[in-house]
């Protein structure tokens, strides 16, 4: 049976062990994502707004930025939730904006002053650009789709190295105490080193690998709510043509908070949007606990009554895969849970580099494989 | 195996597996410092552990050279 066990875990080790230390190396700097751009880039600051001023409408935002670009139509207003920032986006036409959805103009406006703070066309500060790197190789490594179903199989392969790595630990190390580094050859230490930290961090690599593998499943299954769900929901209301004066965006905005209490808006789809729906506003909201923060949540607003047609949350399997998302990035708990994040992630980085050492330099006798264990004969 | 040595090779391995499940999850529970703090608390311990050994690890490799 150890037999068995042990070329399980050789093999699916030896197989994932590439991939997952490129997805240790890239996920450090993810890790610290936040902090990297506020520390080489930092944005301007918000200015101190007394309490009780009333904020700036957001229908006053929205005319704003159709001022800056006359003739463009609004596409999406988006909303920041840990700062107070609103981003109104706009298209020379619907066409355009399908043709090249990243490359159209928009705004940032500091949603209580309706100061502008940022506007497309400046250029990215340079560790934005090394974050992006770091963000395609750890997601799909610049191959699309075929690349994140590649790295969900990387995730199946590492669970059967840990769950053989378990079966394994057992055996290997029967006559040692917890946590015994044995002095003698490099490789019986290396071995020791390999189980600790393996049995120490079994839970937090399974853990990350698992959700990391599930969120890997996430793109495909919420294109398809948007392209088989939202459709079915959205039927009763599908020949509802665009009207040509729009009701209130903020109006809108208000019904649907109402309509979805405890939750934050993250955007608002505009009417026409092929993204969106044709006569309605479609506004997307995220839960606010660190367990909701990534589920999302739609309400359709009509844009000709200006009254809610209905709300819509997400299918039970893609809420399962957005409540572990956190568990993945480690976003969820401060900078000291990044920090333990970081630790592990070398951890985890030691023992696949000990792991491949410990391949590397294995004895090819069987009288000398069990001498380098320093494992007697289990009694019979 | 009997009980014993089943204890004294497992305890500590389901114990930091139990601190680390927890801690994991306690975050998650709410934004209240509190849970932060019994989170960095409870996933501190597995991460001390294992740079304690990283560290024993190294010094007896650099020891015996």
């Amino acid at each position: 049976m150890v037999k068995a066990w042990s070329v399980v875990h050789t093999w699916t080790s030896l197989i994932c062990t590439a991939f997952v230390l490129m997805l240790c190396v890239t996920g450090l700097p993810l890790v610290f994502q936040d902090e990297i751009l506020r520390w080489t880039a930092p944005a301007p600051a918000f200015e101190d707004v007394p309490p009780d001023r009333p904020p700036v409408g957001l229908d006053t935002l929205i005319e704003t930025a159709r001022g800056e670009w006359p003739g463009h139509l609004v596409t999406a207003v988006s909303f920041a939730t840990d700062h107070p920032e609103t981003f109104v986006g706009l298209a020379p036409s619907w066409a355009a904006y399908v043709a090249d959805p990243d490359g159209q103009p928009y705004i940032g406006f500091d949603a209580r002053t309706g100061a502008e703070r940022e506007r497309s066309g400046q250029a990215p500060p340079p560790s934005s650009g090394f974050i992006d790197l770091m963000y395609r190789l750890h997601l799909d490594m610049f191959l699309g789709m075929p690349g994140q179903y590649f790295m969900l199989a990387m995730g199946v392969c590492l669970v059967a190295a840990l769950v053989s790595g378990v079966a394994l630990y057992g055996p290997f190390t029967r006559r040692m105490a917890f946590g015994e580094i044995r002095a003698g050859a490099a490789r019986t230490r290396w071995l020791d080193i390999h189980n600790v930290l393996g049995i120490v961090t079994l839970v937090w690599v399974g853990v990350v690998g698992l959700t990391g593998a599930l969120n890997n499943l996430e793109a495909p299954l919420f294109e398809r709510f948007l392209a088989v769900d939202v459709p079915a929901a959205l039927a009763d209301h599908a020949d509802k043509p665009t009207p040509a004066r729009l009701s209130s965006a903020a109006d809108a905005l208000g019904r649907a908070r109402a309509a979805l209490p405890d939750h934050d808006p993250i955007q608002i789809v505009y009417p026409g949007n092929p993204y969106g729906a044709s006569g309605h506003y479609m506004v997307w909201f995220v839960g606010r606990s660190p367990l909701t923060r990534h589920m999302e949540a739609v309400a359709l607003v009509d844009a000709d009554s200006g009254q809610m047609a209905g709300v819509m949350h997400m299918p039970w399997y893609l809420k399962m895969i957005e409540v572990s998302r956190p568990l993945h990035f480690g976003d969820y708990g401060g900078l000291p849970l990044k920090v333990i994040w970081a630790v592990l992630d070398v951890m985890t980085i030691t023992i696949l580099a000990s792991g491949l050492y410990l391949w590397l330099a294995r004895p090819r006798s069987r009288a000398s494989r069990r001498a380098s264990r320093g494992v007697s004969r289990p009694p019979a | 195996m009997t009980g014993r040595p089943f204890r004294r090779q497992w305890t500590w391995p389901i114990v930091l597996a139990t601190l680390t499940a927890v801690g994991l999850v306690m975050a998650l529970a709410g934004e209240h410092v509190l849970w932060r703090f019994v989170s960095w608390a409870l996933l501190g311990i597995p991460v001390a552990v294992a740079i304690h050994a990283l560290v024993r690890a190294l010094r007896e490799s650099w020891l015996s050279r």
